[in-house]
């Protein structure tokens, strides 16, 4: 009797442990999270689509997790094809539609499994910490991906531990220079222009760009600008140099005073 | 004897000592000197990088259009871009290794542009068109090359003084070396066009015509706006916007307790755009229908009619742009501007409404040619996605009806605007890069 009671409890944690899988087993295939897709999304779920757009053959680009121009023009296409409303938009009906098109399709993993994994673990693979690290730039219209991504460098070198205005305001600087006829006619030019940023000279430039400085220079390219036009900037505590001190100021943020 | 060695440690240790100091100097000024070289060689690098970039994006318009005019004006662009980045190319200190592919690509993407130039070549003529899918895949390659070595040098801290080093010495590994040469072997091709945004002359004397507004007056443009909030002013400066050559008033204050800044214009009394200072917390809110809230907000701060025009998504924020509807087409160069936080959709992190006080609709001339009309005129090859009526700048800086077509070409996708008063192509913008 005494070695009955182990062999019942096992066999009662066994049959537990199975019926709680059988509903897995038996629910249709998961695919996508729930939220909607759209120009401009990026993540796993637009990985996720863009692979399965691909599958069906309906998409050629790369899967990189970015809900461009080719994405778009793809998810239209598949939505005309399966006569849907075509509006470029990933939601319910057109996830539900591609998943049962593509049932063959085997990822990695699909967004929903690794959103399930993210609050499983608490970790979040689009966090936005001011230390994220960025490998390319994001493409924003305006402005190259190669001028974003010097334009972030500069930032984040002259401008680390400056509050996030402070860090608009010299991206900000930087684009007033490049359209002003005193100065080089491209932001690498600008930046490069022998004595006008110390980070250029002193290798400050190469250090890792953060989500923050990559954040900086979007709003400057979107246009918002706390310099309100200056072209100059400096530091009071590290420099003498009578030239940025004769400039009229505009305002102080931070460190730094902004001048025309 | 102990005074003797004092005497000879004296001069010993003021030589020891100059020579030390002397010593730090030279180290000094080598460092000072590499760090220069360095930066120069920087310079060269990513101009190059740019000159590529921009001209890539030149070819790319140039193969699709098909209105004659802007063809020309491509193919001047494309040769000047390359001979700059021919320049470049030369500053860059490779000396022992040079770049003759590379040069000599850039060299042919000049003169394949400068004989059709003198031809008056037609774009949508096949020879024409042949040789500008080669232009376009060498460029894009180079292109790719350049942007990818750009970020291993940024992200990798890479230096060229270490790169010349391993090229004197003939041997060794170096990065920079090793991209140059992957670029070289391949070989290829490349752009300037983002020209000086700037605001036309007679909307600004129109802008400035208006009224100006008080202190108080622009503070309550800012409390008007945030009606509903709990707004708390801090400051209010006149600054002279030197970029929009116009007076604004600087805001600065609190709007529910979060920092917020403002610039009101102090003609007219406009607000031209405020942010607030507070990063976007945890996601509460999907970017796929945060667009709505950003629509809403629009709708309530007087813009009835927007369509959207881009967007993207960076972490927890979303940018929106859109453009006010007038006559029932879209202006595009008057992009709204708002950041949504994915954590508060409901108030905006930023807003910018300042070109459409800057750059006003005023008379626009009747439009004279049909969508499917002016379709007819494409270049054959591009395949139009979407149309889209729109008003646009042309050169003279004023408003022109235009039929906006989204085409594609090889998987990238172009915004041709052709003007339905003249028939004529106004401009095209790659949607990739732009």
């Amino acid at each position: 009797m005494k070695k009955a009671l182990p062999r019942f409890l096992m066999l009662l944690l066994s049959f537990a442990m199975i019926s709680s899988a059988a509903p897995a087993l038996d629910s249709p295939v998961r695919a996508f999270t729930a939220s909607v897709m759209r120009h401009g999304s990026t993540g796993a779920n637009v990985r996720e689509l863009q692979s399965r757009l691909k599958l069906a053959g309906f998409y050629g680009g790369k899967i990189d997790g970015v809900f461009g121009w080719r994405t778009y023009w793809a998810v239209r296409l598949f939505q005309y094809r399966f006569g849907m409303k075509v509006d470029g938009v990933a939601g319910a009906k057109t996830k539900a539609k591609l998943a049962a098109a593509t049932k063959s399709w085997h990822g990695s993993g699909t967004a929903a499994t690794t959103a399930a994994t993210t609050a499983k673990t608490g970790r979040s693979t689009s966090s936005t910490s001011g230390k994220q690290m960025f490998t390319a730039a994001p493409s924003v219209s305006g402005i190259t991906k190669s001028d974003m991504n010097l334009l972030a460098h500069l930032v984040a070198g002259e401008a680390r531990g400056e509050p996030f205005q402070g860090q608009v305001a010299v991206a900000a600087v930087i684009l007033h220079r490049v359209k002003s006829p005193k100065f080089p006619n491209t932001v690498a030019g600008v930046i490069y222009q022998p004595g006008a940023f110390s980070a250029a000279t002193n290798g400050q430039i190469n250090v890792p760009v953060n989500s923050q400085a990559m954040a900086a220079v979007v709003d400057a390219v979107k246009g918002w600008d706390p310099s309100h036009g200056a072209l100059y900037y400096f530091n009071p505590a590290k420099t003498n140099n009578r030239f940025v001190w004769s400039r009229p100021e505009i305002t102080k943020i931070g460190h730094h005073i902004f001048t025309m | 004897m102990n005074h003797r060695y004092v005497w000879y440690s004296l001069p010993v240790a003021a030589l020891v000592l100059g020579l030390g100091a002397w010593g730090i100097d030279q180290r000094n000024a080598r460092t000072a000197m590499a760090a220069e070289l360095n930066s120069r060689y920087s310079n060269s690098f990513h101009e190059l990088t740019a000159h590529v970039a921009d001209l890539q994006e030149e070819v790319g318009k140039a193969r699709v259009t098909n209105d004659a005019t802007m063809f020309q004006e491509r193919l001047r662009s494309i040769w000047r871009l390359s001979a700059l980045a021919q320049d470049e190319i030369g500053k860059i200190p490779l000396q022992l290794m040079p770049l003759h592919q590379t040069q000599s690509a850039l060299s042919f993407v000049a003169s394949k542009a400068d004989n059709w130039i003198v031809a008056g070549a037609k774009p949508s003529s096949p020879g024409v068109q042949a040789g500008l899918d080669k232009m376009f895949s060498e460029t894009q390659t180079i292109q790719r090359q350049t942007a990818d070595l750009q970020a291993k040098i940024m992200n990798q801290n890479l230096t060229w003084t270490a790169a010349e080093t391993v090229l004197n010495s003939g041997k060794g590994d170096n990065q920079i070396v090793d991209g140059f040469r992957k670029l070289d072997t391949s070989m290829g091709a490349f752009v300037e066009t983002a020209s000086p945004e700037s605001v036309p002359t007679s909307a600004l004397k129109a802008f400035k015509q208006q009224a100006a507004v008080s202190h108080t007056q622009a503070q309550n443009v800012v409390k008007q706006f945030f009606t509903g909030h709990h707004l708390a002013v801090q400051s209010i400066k006149a600054v002279t916007d030197p970029q929009l050559t116009a007076d604004v008033y600087a805001v600065k204050g609190t709007v529910d307790g979060t920092q917020m800044e403002a610039s009101v214009s102090r003609n007219g009394g406009h607000l031209l755009w405020y942010s607030l200072q507070r990063p976007a917390r945890s996601a509460t809110a999907d970017f796929g229908v945060v667009a709505a809230d950003a629509i809403q907000f629009l709708h309530a701060h007087g813009f009835k009619q927007v369509t959207e025009t881009d967007a993207y998504q960076l972490g927890n924020i979303g940018y929106f742009t859109f453009s006010p509807v007038v006559h029932g087409a879209s202006v595009l160069d008057q992009a709204i501007e708002v950041k949504v936080g994915l954590d508060n959709p409901t108030l905006p992190l930023a807003f910018n409404d300042e070109r459409v006080y800057l750059q006003p609709v005023s008379s626009v001339p009747a439009r004279r040619f049909s969508a499917a009309k002016l379709r007819s005129a494409l270049n054959p090859k591009d395949r139009v996605e979407m149309t889209q009526d729109t008003l646009v700048l042309d050169r003279n800086q004023t408003y022109q009806p235009a039929v906006s077509y989204f085409v594609t070409r090889d998987g990238a996708t172009y915004r041709i605007d052709v003007s339905a008063s003249t028939g004529k192509e106004l401009d095209t913008t790659d949607l990739q890069t732009r």
